[in-house]
């Protein structure tokens, strides 16, 4: 019997030792990626996934655009840039957009990027409609044409002037060679992924690493490095410890990792640090359709009631700077807008809440109104420490008027769910950013069944607002536009169900030697191509 | 005997399907709807009847027990269905994981064992002495511990501070040492407690007296009998912690960044990739059933009064 117990555990433990050499050997061979000079590491939480502009999960946005290109491109302050297309003219009536494209792009296998390839990538999405009909333009394509080899013509069934905007998006509007994939399947593997971009997709192992190397045939400016590795790290913490040791040379992005470490590796002084320009707004949603929230005496006296400048420097250390707009005012049509930013005053606070009828009873820490409690649920994403440090300090900062807040953290997708149910009194909410606003945030505005809408509805001009919208989509004068948005997004302020509380930023993070970082304008690409390392 | 290893082996269809109605059920319980939660993974703001459609396409609108037995049929073929998220074979998506996670936890159960057999057998031969105090040590902070502080202590001092090891990532033994030395030492806790304990009482069985008294060397008594005996509740934490370290790296693969399907686990949670989930349920029933099955194997070939005990049979 002892023999058979030590044969048994002499087998176990010798094929544990030569599982393990196997797998270290395998994994030799695949190469670690040791860094070299010309080659920039950059952490990222997850895997790129499938590289191919069509497809949406999983994906990562960035990594897309560093390899697949738009006609449009989208600039600062909303700026449309001529791309892929050099120029474009739009017919009078709003329906009409022809694209002159550049002619000396070619895709990465040596193919000529040209109007059929344009064109091909358009049927290739009309034929998908469901999936992408979530980008406004799609759904109002009417027909597409290769007019002659460098034009390519977009007919809509209505006018929309954000058909530009939304061409700049990194999915599904940008070009790969999809004639190729389509004749060999084999050639929809991710390595062999065709682009025109200034990156091609050189070596990659999932969940671990990818490596994309400069593309020298690029029509535009080349980037500076020969290579860019993006080495998956979930977990935060070692993202930081990683850069530390030096292994990374760039963390970037939004709540990549927690401000803390950010600040704390900034006061070292060893690392270089920046801050983009805003990118999206982080908003608190009241349900007006919830009676104590529907009047706007209420609503306003919330808004005056917490010191936001101290939420933002306490919760954030500063890094996010205290909102005075629902919209960012760096982006098209959001820099002049028909609203008065709203000073922390907590004794106007009370005034408004006893001048609605909500007064305190003796002995009482919570307000009442016939009888009724002046009490609130705000939800936050549990996984989120900003917005639950947010939720903890507006509800101290409340039970000091009198307002019970009571707060629950749930999950991402419930807290989705439940906002697009109309299920909540309180919410957290930040917009899309560039390029999709303010046409997108107007649009789940005027939209039912993304909360918005329903959450806004005890507001007298409801039904006004919802039309202005649906006339601003379709106005195809710049000036009428600009009008438009300002009375929208001021009235939707000035009404404080939607009260600003912060702008959320990016942030970056790189070692001493690189240099010439730079923030893109849309929130969802970067193409890397200006960095290097000295 | 073999009557008892035949009731063990059949034990185990029965559990495990309660285990995986169970927690197919609770899975279904959840009040996020994959749907939605594929929509917000691709950052898309999805119409009701986008919504719909989806559900549709998953076989969502079908009723759990249908969905269940349709998903045991298909698990009978080793066809763990399509992830939601990437439309890929669940099967070969794990499958493909997989090796990354049992050389971690083999590593792992390689110290655990090493470290802890002798602290824990001559902790248990002389109590209250230097090698004692150590295992008491171990085992006190070894079960306070979490994982991931751990896991980034060791990267801290051992990585960042002295540069003995690369912080995350694959490609060289070096890699394996920090995620294996957090994962092995809460075992390590566990074992050198179990051992000590079993050591001692087993000192003061009979079978120990006797055999001094029929003369045997002491060398032979310990190396032997004290040895073999004392060695069987370990085994049995051994089983379990199989079982544990396959599914329970979890935390570590995040941390060391590790390649292994206990990270790809944790994505398909957030996303409530139900296929994933499934599959990942099913296979860790049946990795620690197995794991159950083996050690208590092993431990009746070591002391076969366990199978007439619990066999009620020779």
């Amino acid at each position: 019997m002892i023999n058979r117990t030590h044969s048994i555990i002499g087998i176990t433990l010798t094929s544990a030792l030569l599982l393990g050499a196997c797998s270290t050997g395998e994994a030799d061979n695949q190469g670690s990626q040791a860094p070299d000079e010309h080659t920039l590491t950059f952490a990222w939480p997850y895997d790129i996934g499938e590289m191919d502009p069509h497809v949406y999960v999983p994906s990562q946005l960035f990594a897309q655009s560093m390899m697949y290109e738009p006609l449009v491109t989208y600039g600062e302050g909303g700026e449309l840039i001529p791309h892929l297309a050099e120029s474009w003219d739009i017919s009078e009536d709003g329906l009409e957009y022809t694209f002159h494209l550049r002619d000396d792009v070619e895709f990465t296998n040596g193919t000529t990027f040209d109007a059929d390839a344009v064109q091909s990538n358009f049927e290739n999405i009309l034929e998908n409609i469901d999936i992408h009909s979530w980008l406004g333009f799609i759904p109002k394509i009417n027909d597409t044409e290769a007019v002659d080899e460098y034009t390519f013509k977009i007919t809509l069934t209505e006018p929309y002037y954000p058909t530009l905007q939304e061409l700049t998006v990194v999915r599904p509007v940008r070009f790969g060679d999809t004639n190729v994939q389509d004749l060999d399947p084999a050639l929809q593997d991710i390595q062999k992924s065709v682009g025109t971009g200034p990156w091609i997709l050189d070596d990659y192992k999932v969940d671990e690493y990818a490596t994309f190397v400069r593309n020298d045939n690029y029509w535009g400016d080349l980037p500076e490095e020969e290579s860019l590795t993006i080495k998956v790290i979930p977990d935060a913490e070692t993202r930081v410890l990683a850069f530390e040791k030096g292994d990374v040379d760039l963390i970037y992005g939004e709540g990549i990792i927690s401000l803390d470490s950010f600040k704390q590796l900034e006061s070292t002084g060893e690392y270089k640090t920046s801050v983009s320009d805003p990118v999206a707004t982080r908003q608190l949603v009241m349900n007006t359709t919830k009676e104590q929230l529907s009047d706007e005496r209420v609503r306003q006296a919330l808004h005056y009631g917490f010191n936001k400048q101290g939420l933002v420097e306490g919760v954030t250390s500063g890094l996010e700077e205290a909102a005075d707009y629902i919209l960012p005012p760096n982006m098209p049509y959001t820099s002049n807008i028909d609203a008065t930013p709203i000073e922390y005053d907590p004794d106007k606070a009370i005034e408004l809440l006893e001048e609605a009828g909500w007064t305190l009873p003796n002995g009482s820490q919570v307000r009442e109104k016939d009888g009724q409690p002046l009490e609130f649920e705000l939800m936050y994403n549990s996984s989120e420490s900003i917005q639950k440090t947010m939720a903890e300090t507006l509800q101290s900062e409340w039970t000091a008027l009198g307002v019970k807040l009571d707060i629950v953290g749930i999950e991402l997708s419930t807290q989705i769910e439940r906002f697009k149910a109309n299920d909540f009194d309180m919410n957290f909410f930040s917009n899309y950013g560039a390029p999709y606003d303010p046409h997108t945030f107007a649009n789940i505005i005027a939209t039912e069944g993304f909360g918005f809408n329903e959450a806004i509805s005890s507001y007298e001009n409801k039904d006004e607002i919802i039309e202005q919208i649906d006339t601003v989509l379709k106005s195809t004068d710049e000036e009428e536009r600009e009008e438009l948005y300002r009375e929208i997004l001021g009235s939707l302020q000035e009404q404080a169900a939607i009260v600003p509380i912060s702008y959320v930023n990016k942030i970056a993070l790189y070692q001493e030697d690189i240099s010439d970082f730079t923030f893109s304008p849309n929130r969802d690409e970067h193409s890397f191509s200006g960095i290097k390392r000295n | 005997m073999s009557m008892y290893i035949m009731k063990r082996i059949l034990m185990i269809v029965p559990i495990f399907l309660i285990a995986t109605f169970v927690t197919y059920g609770m899975i279904s319980l959840s009040p996020v709807d994959p749907a939605e939660a594929y929509f917000a993974a691709a950052h898309i703001q999805a119409t009701d009847q986008m919504i719909e459609d989806k559900r549709a396409e998953l076989g969502l609108d079908q009723h759990f027990v249908v969905q269940y037995l349709e998903s045991l049929k298909r698990i009978s073929q080793f066809d763990f269905g399509l992830s939601y998220l990437t439309d890929k074979p669940v099967f070969q998506e794990i499958t493909s994981r997989m090796s990354a996670t049992i050389q971690l936890s083999i590593s792992s159960l390689l110290i655990a064992i090493v470290v802890s057999v002798p602290i824990g057998f001559f902790a248990g031969m002389k109590k209250n002495s230097l090698i004692d105090h150590l295992s008491r040590a171990l085992s006190f902070i070894g079960a306070s511990i979490p994982s991931f502080w751990l896991g980034y202590l060791l990267i801290f001092f051992l990585s960042v501070k002295f540069d003995l090891f690369p912080v995350e990532g694959t490609g060289s033994w070096q890699h394996l040492v920090l995620p294996s030395l957090t994962l092995a030492f809460p075992l390590i806790a566990v074992y050198t407690r179990l051992l000590r304990t079993s050591v001692m009482d087993n000192l003061k069985e009979p079978y120990v007296l006797f055999a001094r008294t029929r003369g045997l060397r002491e060398k032979l008594i310990i190396g032997k009998h004290l040895f073999r005996m004392s060695i069987s509740p370990m085994i049995a934490g051994l089983g379990m912690n199989l079982g544990n370290l396959m599914t329970g790296a979890i935390i570590v693969e995040v941390v060391f960044s590790w390649p292994g399907f206990g990270r790809y686990f944790i994505d398909a949670l957030f996303n409530r990739d139900i296929p994933v989930i499934q599959g990942y349920v099913v296979l860790a029933s049946a990795i620690f059933l197995l794991a159950n099955l083996l050690v208590d194997l092993l431990q009746m070939m070591i002391d076969p009064r366990i199978a007439r005990v619990r066999g009620g049979s020779k």
